[in-house]
């Protein structure tokens, strides 16, 4: 019986992954990334959770069963570097574009002709 | 004290690097020494860290606290932890001072470019990050230095802003980003069964059952991608031909590392494996045998010898795969010795290539290295120098290609006399590349007249000759580098029980 | 097999080698025609081509694994979906080897 959650993260994953696959639009591309980023961060901090604890802060602190705090910490890690790998991946998008009007991987445009600015797949 | 020098070098770099920028303000001549002398400060670290570990024992540095333990003062198993035992400490110095001279290289082959100094900066992160796979002792800092890997060189790619390049990069970037999220998935797999994350802890707990085969395959798949073997082999290419020539040595010692890491998880925590050995030699094969077959029809020099150090790469994993498989045996131990001397001797002859390429592109401006022809007869130094170069690839006796090549086939011979007939084979092949892009450059009728061919580059040519004299000296006296360098670094590859201390 | 890690005997056993190719060298003809027949070379099997330029002269290794070659060229296009494509065949290709073996 496999709980909601690892479906949840499978789930993600396998969209992510058939959209770089299967997308030719950079920007989709990138969004599919992301989605696979959130589906492993969905993972991480899933691993953490407790029966019935809460938030783990120590003042004030309603009871001691707490939530796990290390996988928090890594997926704020890892949430970062996913942010800067889409930052620049975002940018050469934009270079490429503005270097021959291209938004495309289309398999056509690989063997150069010339592509418009609108072109539809 | 000297555990202290582990997070000094990468703390150096990582500070030279976001302060280039700055000294870049004052005059290229201040930027060029003040990184000179970071450069040399760090090799002064390496070699007095070496020392230390050599004598002492590996190092542990734990980052945040006085105490090198596993457990803080409140009891939490998770620690980031630093280490350096005899192999990585060899490997961090031998490519610190790879990395030096390749700077004092691109000093002057890339003058005249505009933005140098984003140059250095990505390259110092780049040295950084390679570092820090070699001194990672924690499966977290594993993943951080994978991306810093992953971005600086990303930048590195798309550093001359041509339509390749950028498209290269882009590439280069969405399947490393998902490179490393599987990684971020194993190490995932890996806490939350047992709870801890740093190599130590997880070595001592470690069963084999299904759960830790699923992660072992994402990390491995992950490491891999990066060290450019068979299944996964299809970025390097395009890569290696977009980049300024002295990144492409930071990159293919980015790969080295990468193996490195692959190689001490395996041998320390997942321990020996029949099946995940067989597998490992069975894909050292192909890429031997996919590196040169593509490498004979393509027509850009860059992308020759990028499938040459496919190759190559190659050849390492089969002697240390080979070596896991024979595990209790002498023979076991000396392809191990002869998968890491490979290890080196590979990242000395391709860099040794491509720098000597970087000089014939400097100094005839070609766009494409087929242009030219028939250099060998105005430049008969420079022929002479990659004919030298075309021996030590190939594995000719006084060179240092022989030596290690020789340690593999015989060892790996008893494991399966078909394995060394395949890697004779591999080998013949790459001496048929290898010829026919010398005679492509070097012989014929020259192509076109050598009026507006700029003089040769002192400082980087004496750089490559340092490069050769290296090789000519390790390929002389083998026994004496390998018992100084190389035994106590297999011996702490193999010994697990040392580790888990 | 100790004996070919000795640098001595590695220069000694070179300088005679080459001793050897240049008594070889030595003892050749001398007066040979230039234009005749003499000095064509003898292809037994595929003819190759006229000009064979430098970059073709693995010509026979390159007929015979045509079709290889041609297999090869379609796996190897440069866009990100192929790249991405190649990393899950090869990761299923691993998980496969390891996890259900």
């Amino acid at each position: 019986m496999i709980s909601l959650i690892f479906l949840t993260t499978i789930f993600l994953i396998v969209i992510g992954i058939s959209g770089v696959l299967f997308q030719r639009n950079f920007i989709k591309i990138i969004i599919a990334i992301n989605i696979i980023g959130d589906g492993v961060n969905l993972f991480l901090i899933s691993l953490g959770y407790r029966e019935g604890g809460i938030a783990p802060i120590f003042t004030n602190a309603v009871s001691l069963n707490m939530v796990s705090p290390t996988p928090q910490a890594l997926i704020l890690t890892s949430i970062v570097i996913n942010l800067a790998i889409t930052a620049l991946l975002l940018s050469l998008s934009v270079l490429i574009h503005s270097s021959e009007n291209l938004v495309n991987s289309k398999k056509e445009q690989d063997e150069g002709k010339p592509a418009s600015h609108n072109s539809k797949n | 004290m000297a555990s202290n020098f582990i997070i000094l070098i990468i703390a150096f770099l990582f500070f030279g690097a976001f302060t280039i920028a700055l000294v870049h303000r004052f005059g290229a001549k201040f930027r060029n020494s003040y990184i000179l002398s970071i450069l040399a400060l760090i090799n002064i670290l390496a070699v007095l860290l070496y020392q230390e570990v050599v004598s002492k024992g590996s190092l542990i540095y734990t980052v945040g606290a006085k105490i090198p333990s596993l457990y803080s003062v409140q009891g939490f198993p998770v620690r980031i932890i630093l280490t350096a035992d005899a192999l990585s400490g060899f490997l961090v110095l031998l490519f610190v001072s790879i990395a030096s001279l390749v700077f004092l290289y691109s000093l002057q082959i890339l003058k005249e470019h505009l933005s140098l100094d984003k140059f250095y900066i990505l390259s110092f992160l780049l040295l950084a990050g390679i570092l820090g796979f070699l001194i990672t002792g924690d499966f977290f800092t594993l993943f951080v230095f994978y991306e810093i890997n992953t971005i600086a060189t990303a930048g590195l790619i798309a550093f001359f802003r041509n339509k390749e390049s950028l498209k290269s990069s882009f590439n280069y970037l969405v399947v490393f980003a998902i490179g490393s999220l599987f990684l971020l998935l194993g190490v995932g797999f890996l806490y939350g069964k047992y709870g801890a994350l740093n190599m130590v802890a997880l070595a001592n707990n470690l069963d084999f059952l299904l759960l830790d085969r699923i992660a072992l395959v994402f990390i491995a798949a992950a490491l891999l991608l990066k060290a450019g073997a068979f299944p996964f082999y299809f970025w390097k290419p395009q890569t290696y031909k977009a980049m300024p020539i002295s990144a492409i040595v930071l990159a293919l010692m980015s790969s080295l590392a990468a193996l490195y890491v692959l190689f001490k998880i395996v041998f320390n925590i997942f321990g020996y494996n029949i099946v995940l050995g067989w597998t490992l030699i069975l894909f050292s094969i192909l890429s031997i045998f996919v590196g040169v077959f593509f490498a004979l029809k393509e027509k850009s020099i860059k992308r020759i010898l990028a499938y040459l150090a496919i190759s190559e790469v190659g050849y390492v994993i089969l002697g240390i795969s080979a070596g896991m498989m024979m595990a209790n045996s002498e023979f076991g131990f000396m392809a191990i010795k002869g998968g890491l001397f490979h290890m080196v001797n590979d990242v000395l002859d391709i860099s040794f290539l491509f720098l000597l390429v970087g000089i014939i592109f400097y100094i005839s401006k070609a766009k494409n290295i087929f242009e030219i022809r028939g250099i060998g007869h105005k430049y008969p130094f420079l022929s002479g120098l990659f004919f030298f170069g075309v021996l030590a690839v190939a594995g000719m006796p006084p060179l240092n290609g022989f030596a290690s090549k020789i340690i593999i086939y015989e060892s790996i011979f008893h494991l399966s006399p078909a394995l060394t007939i395949l890697g004779i084979m591999g080998s013949i092949l790459t001496l048929a590349v290898l010829i026919k892009i010398f005679a492509m450059i070097f012989l014929g009728t020259p192509s076109e007249n050598f009026r507006n061919y700029k003089k040769i580059p002192k400082l980087a040519v004496s750089t490559i000759i340092i490069f050769a004299i290296i090789m000519l000296l390790i390929g002389f006296f083998p026994k004496e580098f390998t018992n100084s360098f190389i035994d106590k670094g297999a011996s702490s590859l193999i010994n697990r029980q040392d580790y888990i201390h | 097999m100790e004996i070919i890690w000795e640098p001595k005997i590695l220069l000694i056993s070179f300088i005679l080698l080459f001793a050897i190719a240049y008594f070889f060298y030595i003892s050749g003809e001398k007066k040979y025609q230039k234009g005749t027949s003499q000095v064509i070379a003898y292809f037994s099997g595929e003819e190759p081509p006229e000009v064979l330029k430098v970059k073709n002269v693995y010509w026979g290794f390159f007929k015979d694994f045509e079709k290889f070659y041609k297999f090869l060229a379609t796996t190897q296009k440069e866009n990100p979906n192929d790249y991405t494509f190649n990393f899950v065949l090869g990761f299923i290709v691993l998980f496969f080897l390891i996890c259900l073996i």
